[in-house]
Protein backbone atom coordinates (compact mmCIF):
# COMPACT_ATOMS: atom_id res chain seq x y z
CA UNK A 1 0.00 0.00 0.00
CA UNK A 2 1.58 3.47 -0.87
CA UNK A 3 -0.52 5.48 1.07
CA UNK A 4 -0.51 5.79 4.50
CA UNK A 5 -2.61 2.93 5.91
CA UNK A 6 -5.73 3.55 6.42
CA UNK A 7 -8.02 1.60 8.96
CA UNK A 8 -10.04 -1.04 8.66
CA UNK A 9 -13.28 -0.92 10.03
CA UNK A 10 -14.55 -4.62 10.33
CA UNK A 11 -12.68 -8.10 9.63
CA UNK A 12 -14.76 -11.18 9.39
CA UNK A 13 -13.87 -14.43 8.98
CA UNK A 14 -16.56 -17.09 9.18
CA UNK A 15 -15.30 -21.28 8.02
CA UNK A 16 -16.54 -24.11 9.14
CA UNK A 17 -13.48 -26.24 8.82
CA UNK A 18 -10.74 -27.13 11.36
CA UNK A 19 -7.48 -25.46 10.83
CA UNK A 20 -4.21 -27.03 11.53
CA UNK A 21 -1.77 -25.63 13.76
CA UNK A 22 0.18 -23.68 10.91
CA UNK A 23 -3.00 -22.14 9.68
CA UNK A 24 -3.73 -21.18 13.15
CA UNK A 25 -0.54 -19.17 13.28
CA UNK A 26 -1.48 -17.59 9.33
CA UNK A 27 -4.92 -16.26 11.07
CA UNK A 28 -2.74 -15.01 14.63
CA UNK A 29 -0.58 -12.87 11.52
CA UNK A 30 -3.84 -11.53 10.20
CA UNK A 31 -5.43 -10.26 13.29
CA UNK A 32 -2.31 -8.77 14.20
CA UNK A 33 -2.03 -6.47 10.77
CA UNK A 34 -6.12 -5.99 11.45
CA UNK A 35 -5.27 -4.97 15.10
CA UNK A 36 -2.28 -2.62 13.54
CA UNK A 37 -5.24 -1.34 11.39
CA UNK A 38 -7.22 0.05 13.82
CA UNK A 39 -9.94 -2.59 13.70
CA UNK A 40 -13.26 -1.85 15.21
CA UNK A 41 -15.34 -4.87 14.81
CA UNK A 42 -13.85 -8.73 14.56
CA UNK A 43 -16.24 -11.77 14.01
CA UNK A 44 -14.73 -14.77 13.95
CA UNK A 45 -16.36 -18.04 13.49
CA UNK A 46 -13.26 -21.04 13.48
CA UNK A 47 -13.64 -23.69 15.08
CA UNK A 48 -10.88 -24.81 18.02
CA UNK A 49 -8.52 -21.87 16.72
CA UNK A 50 -7.28 -20.12 19.91
CA UNK A 51 -7.94 -16.55 19.96
CA UNK A 52 -4.39 -14.39 19.65
CA UNK A 53 -3.55 -12.65 22.43
CA UNK A 54 -3.18 -9.67 20.49
CA UNK A 55 -7.18 -9.27 19.64
CA UNK A 56 -7.53 -9.29 23.52
CA UNK A 57 -5.53 -5.65 23.39
CA UNK A 58 -6.92 -3.83 20.98
CA UNK A 59 -7.35 -0.06 21.91
CA UNK A 60 -9.71 0.05 19.04
CA UNK A 61 -12.14 -2.93 19.20
CA UNK A 62 -15.60 -1.83 20.06
CA UNK A 63 -17.13 -5.07 18.54
CA UNK A 64 -16.16 -8.18 18.86
CA UNK A 65 -18.19 -11.62 18.05
CA UNK A 66 -16.20 -15.08 18.43
CA UNK A 67 -17.71 -18.29 17.53
CA UNK A 68 -16.72 -21.85 18.04
CA UNK A 69 -13.42 -21.18 19.05
CA UNK A 70 -11.10 -20.92 22.01
CA UNK A 71 -10.00 -18.66 24.59
CA UNK A 72 -7.21 -18.04 26.72
CA UNK A 73 -5.81 -15.85 28.83
CA UNK A 74 -2.76 -15.60 30.50
CA UNK A 75 -2.47 -11.89 31.59
CA UNK A 76 -5.13 -9.32 32.12
CA UNK A 77 -6.78 -8.28 28.80
CA UNK A 78 -7.05 -4.76 27.95
CA UNK A 79 -10.36 -3.45 25.62
CA UNK A 80 -11.08 0.14 26.21
CA UNK A 81 -12.98 0.60 23.39
CA UNK A 82 -15.28 -2.65 23.66
CA UNK A 83 -18.79 -1.65 23.73
CA UNK A 84 -20.11 -5.44 22.29
CA UNK A 85 -18.99 -8.76 23.27
CA UNK A 86 -21.00 -11.52 21.35
CA UNK A 87 -21.30 -14.71 21.37
CA UNK A 88 -18.24 -15.75 23.35
CA UNK A 89 -18.94 -19.39 22.66
CA UNK A 90 -16.51 -21.46 24.28
CA UNK A 91 -15.89 -24.80 22.93
CA UNK A 92 -14.02 -26.71 25.18
CA UNK A 93 -11.49 -29.24 23.75
CA UNK A 94 -10.67 -33.12 24.75
CA UNK A 95 -8.32 -32.31 26.35
CA UNK A 96 -9.78 -29.28 28.49
CA UNK A 97 -12.68 -31.24 29.51
CA UNK A 98 -10.91 -33.89 31.42
CA UNK A 99 -9.67 -31.05 33.48
CA UNK A 100 -13.62 -30.09 34.18
CA UNK A 101 -13.45 -28.55 37.79
CA UNK A 102 -10.67 -26.27 37.03
CA UNK A 103 -11.28 -25.24 34.05
CA UNK A 104 -14.87 -24.08 35.05
CA UNK A 105 -12.43 -22.27 37.65
CA UNK A 106 -10.20 -20.99 34.63
CA UNK A 107 -12.95 -19.55 32.63
CA UNK A 108 -14.30 -17.31 35.58
CA UNK A 109 -11.27 -16.55 35.85
CA UNK A 110 -10.70 -15.05 32.26
CA UNK A 111 -14.04 -14.10 32.32
CA UNK A 112 -13.56 -11.44 35.17
CA UNK A 113 -10.23 -10.57 33.84
CA UNK A 114 -11.72 -9.90 30.50
CA UNK A 115 -14.70 -7.89 31.46
CA UNK A 116 -12.20 -6.08 34.35
CA UNK A 117 -10.34 -5.02 31.11
CA UNK A 118 -13.52 -3.49 29.15
CA UNK A 119 -14.45 -0.36 31.27
CA UNK A 120 -17.41 0.30 28.11
CA UNK A 121 -18.61 -3.39 28.03
CA UNK A 122 -22.24 -2.86 27.52
CA UNK A 123 -23.70 -5.92 26.19
CA UNK A 124 -22.15 -9.69 27.29
CA UNK A 125 -23.59 -12.10 26.02
CA UNK A 126 -22.39 -15.57 27.41
CA UNK A 127 -22.81 -19.49 26.47
CA UNK A 128 -21.29 -21.85 28.16
CA UNK A 129 -22.21 -25.13 29.44
CA UNK A 130 -19.82 -26.15 32.05
CA UNK A 131 -19.14 -22.60 33.34
CA UNK A 132 -20.61 -23.36 36.73
CA UNK A 133 -19.27 -19.85 38.88
CA UNK A 134 -19.42 -16.69 37.15
CA UNK A 135 -18.62 -13.23 38.59
CA UNK A 136 -19.75 -9.87 36.82
CA UNK A 137 -18.46 -6.68 37.35
CA UNK A 138 -18.99 -3.68 35.61
CA UNK A 139 -20.02 -0.06 35.73
CA UNK A 140 -20.68 0.06 32.01
CA UNK A 141 -22.98 -3.10 31.18
CA UNK A 142 -26.35 -2.84 30.37
CA UNK A 143 -27.34 -5.83 28.92
CA UNK A 144 -26.38 -9.60 29.94
CA UNK A 145 -27.35 -12.58 28.57
CA UNK A 146 -26.49 -15.63 29.85
CA UNK A 147 -26.88 -19.82 29.17
CA UNK A 148 -25.58 -22.29 30.75
CA UNK A 149 -26.47 -26.12 31.34
CA UNK A 150 -24.94 -26.29 34.75
CA UNK A 151 -26.67 -25.11 38.48
CA UNK A 152 -23.94 -22.06 39.05
CA UNK A 153 -23.21 -19.68 41.42
CA UNK A 154 -23.19 -16.19 40.13
CA UNK A 155 -23.12 -12.68 41.32
CA UNK A 156 -23.40 -9.43 39.27
CA UNK A 157 -22.48 -6.02 40.72
CA UNK A 158 -23.68 -4.57 37.84
CA UNK A 159 -25.32 -0.77 38.62
CA UNK A 160 -26.12 0.12 35.44
CA UNK A 161 -27.60 -2.96 33.81
CA UNK A 162 -31.05 -2.75 32.51
CA UNK A 163 -31.47 -5.91 30.58
CA UNK A 164 -30.73 -9.57 31.73
CA UNK A 165 -31.48 -12.83 30.72
CA UNK A 166 -30.81 -15.93 32.72
CA UNK A 167 -31.78 -18.98 31.22
CA UNK A 168 -31.66 -22.72 31.08
CA UNK A 169 -29.78 -23.02 34.34
CA UNK A 170 -30.55 -25.36 36.35
CA UNK A 171 -33.37 -24.33 39.00
CA UNK A 172 -30.49 -24.81 42.36
CA UNK A 173 -28.00 -22.19 40.35
CA UNK A 174 -27.92 -19.02 43.02
CA UNK A 175 -27.60 -15.67 41.48
CA UNK A 176 -26.87 -12.35 43.20
CA UNK A 177 -28.02 -9.32 41.90
CA UNK A 178 -26.69 -5.76 42.30
CA UNK A 179 -28.07 -4.41 39.48
CA UNK A 180 -30.37 -1.02 40.59
CA UNK A 181 -31.50 0.02 37.22
CA UNK A 182 -32.64 -3.35 35.89
CA UNK A 183 -35.33 -2.90 33.76
CA UNK A 184 -36.24 -6.30 31.99
CA UNK A 185 -35.55 -9.47 33.18
CA UNK A 186 -36.35 -13.05 31.99
CA UNK A 187 -35.54 -15.45 34.26
CA UNK A 188 -35.20 -19.28 34.67
CA UNK A 189 -34.18 -19.85 38.06
CA UNK A 190 -35.57 -19.88 41.53
CA UNK A 191 -33.49 -18.21 43.49
CA UNK A 192 -32.77 -14.70 43.27
CA UNK A 193 -30.86 -13.18 46.17
CA UNK A 194 -29.20 -9.94 46.50
CA UNK A 195 -26.18 -8.51 48.60
CA UNK A 196 -26.25 -7.69 51.65
CA UNK A 197 -26.25 -4.10 52.09
CA UNK A 198 -28.46 -3.51 49.30
CA UNK A 199 -31.22 -3.19 51.39
CA UNK A 200 -29.70 0.09 53.23
CA UNK A 201 -28.70 1.28 49.87
CA UNK A 202 -31.78 1.02 47.35
CA UNK A 203 -35.56 1.68 49.01
CA UNK A 204 -36.02 -2.02 46.96
CA UNK A 205 -33.64 -4.15 45.74
CA UNK A 206 -34.84 -3.46 41.76
CA UNK A 207 -36.85 -0.38 41.94
CA UNK A 208 -37.40 -0.05 38.34
CA UNK A 209 -37.76 -3.46 36.92
CA UNK A 210 -40.84 -3.03 34.79
CA UNK A 211 -41.17 -6.87 33.08
CA UNK A 212 -39.86 -9.76 34.99
CA UNK A 213 -40.94 -13.07 32.65
CA UNK A 214 -40.37 -16.00 34.36
CA UNK A 215 -39.90 -19.55 33.32
CA UNK A 216 -39.02 -21.65 35.94
CA UNK A 217 -40.45 -24.94 36.67
CA UNK A 218 -41.56 -24.52 40.37
CA UNK A 219 -44.24 -22.39 41.62
CA UNK A 220 -42.79 -22.68 44.65
CA UNK A 221 -39.56 -20.82 43.76
CA UNK A 222 -41.28 -18.46 41.44
CA UNK A 223 -43.09 -16.81 44.26
CA UNK A 224 -39.72 -16.29 46.13
CA UNK A 225 -38.33 -14.38 42.61
CA UNK A 226 -41.98 -12.57 42.56
CA UNK A 227 -41.71 -11.69 46.07
CA UNK A 228 -37.78 -10.43 46.08
CA UNK A 229 -38.57 -8.25 43.04
CA UNK A 230 -41.33 -6.73 44.33
CA UNK A 231 -42.91 -5.34 47.02
CA UNK A 232 -42.00 -7.20 49.95
CA UNK A 233 -38.63 -6.86 51.26
CA UNK A 234 -38.14 -7.88 54.51
CA UNK A 235 -36.32 -11.34 55.97
CA UNK A 236 -35.21 -12.30 53.73
CA UNK A 237 -34.57 -16.25 54.45
CA UNK A 238 -30.95 -17.59 53.82
CA UNK A 239 -32.29 -21.01 53.23
CA UNK A 240 -31.60 -20.92 49.79
CA UNK A 241 -32.79 -25.08 49.07
CA UNK A 242 -36.03 -26.13 49.04
CA UNK A 243 -37.80 -29.50 49.36
CA UNK A 244 -38.13 -31.28 46.19
CA UNK A 245 -38.90 -34.66 47.62
CA UNK A 246 -42.29 -33.97 49.04
CA UNK A 247 -43.45 -32.81 45.53
CA UNK A 248 -42.44 -35.88 43.81
CA UNK A 249 -45.22 -37.95 42.31
CA UNK A 250 -46.65 -40.42 44.83
CA UNK A 251 -45.62 -43.67 42.70
CA UNK A 252 -41.65 -42.50 42.63
CA UNK A 253 -42.40 -41.92 46.31
CA UNK A 254 -43.29 -45.27 46.58
CA UNK A 255 -40.54 -46.59 44.97
CA UNK A 256 -38.10 -44.97 47.00
CA UNK A 257 -39.86 -46.66 49.90
CA UNK A 258 -39.31 -49.98 48.81
CA UNK A 259 -35.59 -49.99 49.75
CA UNK A 260 -36.55 -48.91 53.26
CA UNK A 261 -37.20 -50.63 56.38
CA UNK A 262 -41.15 -50.24 56.78
CA UNK A 263 -40.65 -48.97 60.31
CA UNK A 264 -39.35 -46.04 58.77
CA UNK A 265 -41.50 -45.06 56.79
CA UNK A 266 -44.29 -44.92 59.55
CA UNK A 267 -41.24 -42.70 61.79
CA UNK A 268 -42.01 -40.48 58.25
CA UNK A 269 -45.43 -39.17 58.95
CA UNK A 270 -43.80 -36.66 61.52
CA UNK A 271 -41.99 -35.10 58.62
CA UNK A 272 -45.19 -33.33 57.58
CA UNK A 273 -48.54 -33.01 56.62
CA UNK A 274 -47.47 -34.41 53.38
CA UNK A 275 -46.04 -37.53 54.81
CA UNK A 276 -48.46 -37.94 57.18
CA UNK A 277 -50.57 -40.60 55.22
CA UNK A 278 -47.69 -42.10 52.77
CA UNK A 279 -47.08 -45.05 54.74
CA UNK A 280 -50.70 -46.67 54.95
CA UNK A 281 -51.05 -46.90 51.23
CA UNK A 282 -47.55 -47.72 50.70
CA UNK A 283 -47.25 -51.54 48.81
CA UNK A 284 -43.71 -52.33 49.78
CA UNK A 285 -43.60 -53.94 53.55
CA UNK A 286 -39.87 -54.68 54.40
CA UNK A 287 -39.99 -56.04 57.72
CA UNK A 288 -35.93 -56.78 58.75
CA UNK A 289 -32.78 -55.29 59.42
CA UNK A 290 -33.73 -54.30 62.98
CA UNK A 291 -29.87 -53.42 63.26
CA UNK A 292 -30.04 -50.08 63.08
CA UNK A 293 -29.16 -48.57 66.47
CA UNK A 294 -31.99 -45.82 66.28
CA UNK A 295 -34.38 -48.63 65.63
CA UNK A 296 -35.45 -49.60 69.25
CA UNK A 297 -33.41 -48.88 72.16
CA UNK A 298 -30.85 -51.57 73.53
CA UNK A 299 -32.93 -52.31 76.60
CA UNK A 300 -36.31 -53.22 74.93
CA UNK A 301 -36.65 -57.46 74.08
CA UNK A 302 -35.56 -57.00 70.09
CA UNK A 303 -37.60 -60.54 69.49
CA UNK A 304 -40.92 -59.30 70.71
CA UNK A 305 -40.59 -56.01 69.18
CA UNK A 306 -40.51 -56.99 65.84
CA UNK A 307 -43.17 -59.11 66.11
CA UNK A 308 -45.41 -56.17 67.68
CA UNK A 309 -44.37 -54.00 65.27
CA UNK A 310 -45.14 -55.94 62.33
CA UNK A 311 -48.71 -57.00 63.84
CA UNK A 312 -49.18 -53.05 64.61
CA UNK A 313 -48.36 -51.90 61.56
CA UNK A 314 -50.59 -54.29 59.25
CA UNK A 315 -53.44 -53.73 61.43
CA UNK A 316 -53.24 -50.07 61.61
CA UNK A 317 -52.93 -50.27 57.79
CA UNK A 318 -55.82 -51.88 57.54
CA UNK A 319 -57.82 -49.10 60.12
CA UNK A 320 -56.76 -46.32 57.96
CA UNK A 321 -57.11 -47.23 54.89
CA UNK A 322 -60.47 -45.53 53.94
CA UNK A 323 -60.61 -46.72 50.16
CA UNK A 324 -60.69 -50.54 50.19
CA UNK A 325 -57.08 -52.18 50.61
CA UNK A 326 -55.17 -51.87 47.50
CA UNK A 327 -52.46 -54.52 46.28
CA UNK A 328 -49.72 -55.62 48.57
CA UNK A 329 -46.59 -55.81 46.08
CA UNK A 330 -43.54 -57.07 47.95
CA UNK A 331 -43.41 -58.90 51.54
CA UNK A 332 -39.93 -58.85 52.99
CA UNK A 333 -39.41 -60.38 56.58
CA UNK A 334 -35.55 -61.14 57.57
CA UNK A 335 -35.09 -61.87 61.34
CA UNK A 336 -31.97 -63.90 62.92
CA UNK A 337 -34.54 -64.28 66.06
CA UNK A 338 -36.11 -67.93 66.40
CA UNK A 339 -39.89 -67.42 67.23
CA UNK A 340 -42.03 -69.45 69.29
CA UNK A 341 -44.73 -71.27 68.26
CA UNK A 342 -47.42 -68.73 68.55
CA UNK A 343 -45.19 -66.68 66.45
CA UNK A 344 -45.08 -68.92 63.37
CA UNK A 345 -49.18 -68.88 63.70
CA UNK A 346 -49.74 -64.87 63.44
CA UNK A 347 -46.61 -65.28 60.59
CA UNK A 348 -48.96 -67.68 58.82
CA UNK A 349 -51.60 -64.81 58.95
CA UNK A 350 -49.31 -62.22 57.59
CA UNK A 351 -48.72 -63.98 54.68
CA UNK A 352 -52.02 -65.12 54.52
CA UNK A 353 -52.90 -61.13 54.01
CA UNK A 354 -50.78 -60.31 51.84
CA UNK A 355 -51.02 -63.33 48.94
CA UNK A 356 -55.27 -61.73 49.59
CA UNK A 357 -53.26 -58.81 48.37
CA UNK A 358 -52.44 -60.65 45.82
CA UNK A 359 -48.37 -59.89 46.77
CA UNK A 360 -45.75 -60.15 43.81
CA UNK A 361 -42.53 -60.61 45.40
CA UNK A 362 -42.19 -62.99 49.35
CA UNK A 363 -38.66 -62.35 50.61
CA UNK A 364 -38.56 -64.56 53.67
CA UNK A 365 -35.26 -65.44 56.22
CA UNK A 366 -36.98 -66.78 59.32
CA UNK A 367 -35.75 -69.84 61.20
CA UNK A 368 -37.48 -72.92 61.66
CA UNK A 369 -40.47 -71.44 60.18
CA UNK A 370 -41.93 -73.92 57.81
CA UNK A 371 -43.92 -72.21 55.04
CA UNK A 372 -47.66 -72.61 54.59
CA UNK A 373 -48.80 -74.22 51.83
CA UNK A 374 -51.42 -71.41 50.19
CA UNK A 375 -47.96 -69.50 49.63
CA UNK A 376 -47.07 -72.06 47.05
CA UNK A 377 -50.26 -72.09 45.14
CA UNK A 378 -50.36 -68.09 45.23
CA UNK A 379 -51.23 -66.97 41.19
CA UNK A 380 -49.84 -63.49 41.42
CA UNK A 381 -46.54 -64.83 42.85
CA UNK A 382 -43.60 -63.59 40.69
CA UNK A 383 -40.78 -63.66 43.08
CA UNK A 384 -40.13 -66.18 45.88
CA UNK A 385 -36.75 -65.64 47.98
CA UNK A 386 -36.59 -67.72 51.09
CA UNK A 387 -33.79 -68.49 53.56
CA UNK A 388 -33.21 -70.22 56.57
CA UNK A 389 -36.79 -71.72 56.70
CA UNK A 390 -38.19 -74.95 55.66
CA UNK A 391 -40.04 -75.97 52.72
CA UNK A 392 -42.70 -78.96 52.26
CA UNK A 393 -44.25 -79.11 49.26
CA UNK A 394 -45.82 -82.70 49.44
CA UNK A 395 -47.98 -82.31 46.99
CA UNK A 396 -47.26 -80.59 43.60
CA UNK A 397 -47.33 -76.71 43.27
CA UNK A 398 -48.97 -74.30 41.22
CA UNK A 399 -47.24 -71.23 40.81
CA UNK A 400 -48.12 -69.77 37.37
CA UNK A 401 -46.52 -66.41 37.55
CA UNK A 402 -43.37 -67.13 39.10
CA UNK A 403 -40.01 -66.11 36.88
CA UNK A 404 -37.66 -65.64 39.93
CA UNK A 405 -36.93 -68.62 42.40
CA UNK A 406 -34.04 -68.37 45.08
CA UNK A 407 -33.77 -71.02 47.82
CA UNK A 408 -31.24 -71.95 50.79
CA UNK A 409 -33.23 -73.88 52.50
CA UNK A 410 -34.06 -76.74 54.05
CA UNK A 411 -36.01 -79.07 51.57
CA UNK A 412 -35.39 -82.85 50.29
CA UNK A 413 -35.82 -83.75 46.73
CA UNK A 414 -39.26 -84.60 46.28
CA UNK A 415 -40.72 -80.99 47.50
CA UNK A 416 -38.07 -79.33 44.82
CA UNK A 417 -39.39 -81.52 42.66
CA UNK A 418 -42.91 -80.56 43.40
CA UNK A 419 -42.29 -77.11 43.42
CA UNK A 420 -39.90 -76.47 40.12
CA UNK A 421 -42.43 -78.52 38.20
CA UNK A 422 -45.51 -76.00 39.13
CA UNK A 423 -43.36 -73.27 37.55
CA UNK A 424 -44.32 -73.14 33.86
CA UNK A 425 -42.63 -69.60 33.01
CA UNK A 426 -39.29 -70.02 35.65
CA UNK A 427 -36.45 -67.49 34.28
CA UNK A 428 -34.07 -67.88 37.28
CA UNK A 429 -33.00 -70.12 39.79
CA UNK A 430 -30.90 -69.74 42.66
CA UNK A 431 -30.51 -73.24 44.88
CA UNK A 432 -28.23 -72.83 47.98
CA UNK A 433 -28.42 -76.60 49.23
CA UNK A 434 -29.27 -77.32 53.11
CA UNK A 435 -29.64 -80.62 54.07
CA UNK A 436 -31.11 -83.24 51.73
CA UNK A 437 -31.47 -81.62 48.60
CA UNK A 438 -30.09 -83.79 45.47
CA UNK B 1 -18.41 -51.03 16.25
CA UNK B 2 -19.01 -55.07 16.60
CA UNK B 3 -22.08 -55.54 14.70
CA UNK B 4 -22.24 -55.27 11.15
CA UNK B 5 -23.75 -52.62 9.12
CA UNK B 6 -26.29 -54.21 7.03
CA UNK B 7 -29.84 -54.29 8.62
CA UNK B 8 -32.10 -51.50 9.90
CA UNK B 9 -30.93 -52.48 13.61
CA UNK B 10 -27.03 -51.49 12.89
CA UNK B 11 -25.56 -50.23 16.12
CA UNK B 12 -24.33 -46.76 14.68
CA UNK B 13 -28.02 -45.58 13.47
CA UNK B 14 -28.58 -42.09 15.16
CA UNK B 15 -31.97 -40.42 16.27
CA UNK B 16 -32.47 -37.14 16.42
CA UNK B 17 -34.02 -35.79 20.28
CA UNK B 18 -34.92 -32.52 21.18
CA UNK B 19 -35.40 -31.52 24.72
CA UNK B 20 -37.98 -29.11 26.64
CA UNK B 21 -36.28 -26.05 25.94
CA UNK B 22 -35.66 -26.95 22.36
CA UNK B 23 -32.06 -28.33 22.52
CA UNK B 24 -31.90 -30.74 19.90
CA UNK B 25 -29.38 -34.27 20.44
CA UNK B 26 -28.13 -36.81 18.57
CA UNK B 27 -27.82 -40.24 20.06
CA UNK B 28 -27.41 -43.43 19.01
CA UNK B 29 -30.23 -45.23 18.80
CA UNK B 30 -29.04 -48.23 20.88
CA UNK B 31 -28.28 -46.06 23.42
CA UNK B 32 -31.44 -43.92 23.29
CA UNK B 33 -33.66 -47.22 23.16
CA UNK B 34 -32.33 -47.87 26.79
CA UNK B 35 -35.94 -46.21 26.97
CA UNK B 36 -39.04 -47.81 26.79
CA UNK B 37 -40.97 -44.63 26.01
CA UNK B 38 -38.32 -43.64 22.82
CA UNK B 39 -37.96 -47.22 22.13
CA UNK B 40 -41.78 -47.34 22.23
CA UNK B 41 -41.83 -44.26 19.81
CA UNK B 42 -39.30 -44.80 17.72
CA UNK B 43 -41.24 -48.37 16.87
CA UNK B 44 -44.62 -46.63 16.24
CA UNK B 45 -43.25 -43.56 13.70
CA UNK B 46 -41.06 -46.12 12.28
CA UNK B 47 -37.78 -44.53 10.03
CA UNK B 48 -39.32 -41.33 9.25
CA UNK B 49 -39.03 -39.85 12.33
CA UNK B 50 -37.32 -36.19 12.07
CA UNK B 51 -36.99 -35.32 15.85
CA UNK B 52 -38.57 -36.71 18.87
CA UNK B 53 -39.94 -33.83 21.08
CA UNK B 54 -39.37 -34.92 24.88
CA UNK B 55 -41.67 -32.41 26.52
CA UNK B 56 -41.15 -33.01 30.08
CA UNK B 57 -37.20 -33.68 30.11
CA UNK B 58 -34.67 -29.88 29.73
CA UNK B 59 -32.05 -30.50 28.33
CA UNK B 60 -29.16 -30.44 31.11
CA UNK B 61 -31.34 -33.62 32.33
CA UNK B 62 -31.56 -35.20 28.95
CA UNK B 63 -27.62 -34.84 28.84
CA UNK B 64 -27.45 -36.40 31.97
CA UNK B 65 -29.87 -39.12 31.32
CA UNK B 66 -28.19 -39.88 27.74
CA UNK B 67 -24.95 -39.87 29.32
CA UNK B 68 -25.94 -42.66 31.24
CA UNK B 69 -27.87 -44.61 28.55
CA UNK B 70 -24.50 -44.21 26.70
CA UNK B 71 -22.83 -46.27 29.25
CA UNK B 72 -25.31 -48.78 29.14
CA UNK B 73 -25.33 -49.04 25.60
CA UNK B 74 -24.31 -52.67 25.42
CA UNK B 75 -24.43 -55.39 27.64
CA UNK B 76 -21.86 -55.40 30.59
CA UNK B 77 -19.40 -58.90 30.64
CA UNK B 78 -17.99 -60.28 34.51
CA UNK B 79 -15.17 -58.79 34.07
CA UNK B 80 -16.65 -55.05 33.60
CA UNK B 81 -19.37 -55.30 36.04
CA UNK B 82 -17.13 -53.86 38.97
CA UNK B 83 -16.03 -50.72 36.74
CA UNK B 84 -19.73 -50.38 36.05
CA UNK B 85 -20.36 -50.25 39.72
CA UNK B 86 -18.70 -47.43 40.38
CA UNK B 87 -19.34 -45.65 37.20
CA UNK B 88 -22.84 -45.94 38.46
CA UNK B 89 -22.31 -44.64 42.25
CA UNK B 90 -20.55 -41.48 40.39
CA UNK B 91 -23.20 -41.38 38.35
CA UNK B 92 -25.76 -40.78 41.25
CA UNK B 93 -23.55 -38.80 43.43
CA UNK B 94 -25.36 -35.54 42.17
CA UNK B 95 -26.79 -32.96 43.90
CA UNK B 96 -30.29 -32.90 45.19
CA UNK B 97 -32.00 -30.93 42.54
CA UNK B 98 -29.88 -32.27 39.62
CA UNK B 99 -31.24 -35.66 41.40
CA UNK B 100 -34.84 -35.18 41.34
CA UNK B 101 -34.72 -33.69 37.52
CA UNK B 102 -33.21 -36.68 36.60
CA UNK B 103 -35.26 -38.90 39.02
CA UNK B 104 -38.79 -37.60 37.19
CA UNK B 105 -36.88 -37.84 33.92
CA UNK B 106 -36.09 -41.53 34.22
CA UNK B 107 -39.47 -42.18 35.19
CA UNK B 108 -40.99 -40.46 32.11
CA UNK B 109 -38.96 -41.92 29.98
CA UNK B 110 -39.31 -45.53 31.51
CA UNK B 111 -35.76 -46.33 32.38
CA UNK B 112 -35.98 -49.34 34.56
CA UNK B 113 -32.70 -49.80 36.14
CA UNK B 114 -32.04 -45.94 36.09
CA UNK B 115 -34.95 -45.62 38.50
CA UNK B 116 -33.61 -48.31 40.56
CA UNK B 117 -30.54 -46.57 40.61
CA UNK B 118 -31.69 -43.01 41.69
CA UNK B 119 -34.38 -44.36 44.03
CA UNK B 120 -32.16 -46.64 45.94
CA UNK B 121 -30.08 -43.42 46.33
CA UNK B 122 -32.68 -41.45 47.55
CA UNK B 123 -33.60 -44.21 50.29
CA UNK B 124 -29.94 -44.45 51.32
CA UNK B 125 -29.94 -40.68 52.04
CA UNK B 126 -33.01 -41.51 54.30
CA UNK B 127 -31.76 -44.76 55.64
CA UNK B 128 -31.45 -44.32 59.40
CA UNK B 129 -31.75 -40.64 59.96
CA UNK B 130 -34.19 -39.61 62.66
CA UNK B 131 -37.22 -37.58 61.08
CA UNK B 132 -35.13 -34.11 62.21
CA UNK B 133 -32.43 -35.16 60.18
CA UNK B 134 -34.48 -35.93 57.22
CA UNK B 135 -36.22 -32.69 57.46
CA UNK B 136 -32.81 -31.29 57.33
CA UNK B 137 -31.41 -33.46 54.96
CA UNK B 138 -34.31 -32.62 52.17
CA UNK B 139 -35.51 -29.21 53.77
CA UNK B 140 -38.63 -30.12 54.35
CA UNK B 141 -40.92 -27.74 56.82
CA UNK B 142 -42.44 -29.27 59.48
CA UNK B 143 -46.15 -28.25 59.28
CA UNK B 144 -47.24 -29.54 62.48
CA UNK B 145 -48.27 -28.00 65.12
CA UNK B 146 -46.62 -29.18 68.43
CA UNK B 147 -50.14 -30.20 68.93
CA UNK B 148 -50.67 -32.36 65.91
CA UNK B 149 -47.05 -33.66 66.62
CA UNK B 150 -47.75 -35.20 69.49
CA UNK B 151 -50.96 -36.83 68.46
CA UNK B 152 -48.93 -38.68 65.76
CA UNK B 153 -46.50 -39.65 67.55
CA UNK B 154 -49.45 -40.97 70.23
CA UNK B 155 -51.20 -42.35 67.66
CA UNK B 156 -47.87 -44.30 65.95
CA UNK B 157 -46.42 -44.97 69.41
CA UNK B 158 -45.82 -48.48 68.46
CA UNK B 159 -43.67 -47.43 65.61
CA UNK B 160 -41.69 -44.86 68.19
CA UNK B 161 -41.29 -47.19 71.40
Amino acid sequence: MQVPETSISRFKFDTSYTFARSAAKQIDDWLSFVVQSKVQELDLHVRDYCLSQCVLNSSSLTVLKLSKLKLEVSSLSTLPSLKVLFDAYFTVSETLRNLSLECAHLKDQWLNCLISGLPQLESLKVECYELRKISVRSHSLKYFYFRSLSSIRAALSTPNLVFLDIANVDTDSIISVEAPNLIEAKLKLNVLIFPKGIRKKWPSPLPNLKHLKRAGTYNHGNKRVKRDCGEELDNQPNNMAEDRISHLPEPLIHHIFSFLPTIFIVRMSLLSKRWRWIWVSNPFLYFGDFDYKITFPDKVNKRDMVLKFVGNYLRSRKLYMQVPETSVTSFKFGTCYKFTHSATRRMDGWLNFCVQRRVKELDLRFKNYCLPKFVLNSSSLTVLKLRELKLEAPSLSILPSLKVLSLSVECDAKSLQNLISGCPIIEELYLRGHGKES
Amino acid sequence: MASSTSGSSSSSKVVKIRSSDNENFEVEEAAAARSETIKKLLEDVGDDADVIPLPNVDAKTLVKVMEWCKKHMDDVDELNKEEMKTWDAEFVDMDQSCLYNVLLAANFLNIKELLDQLTQKVADMIKGKSPEEIRATFNIKNDFTPEEEAEIRKQNAWAFE
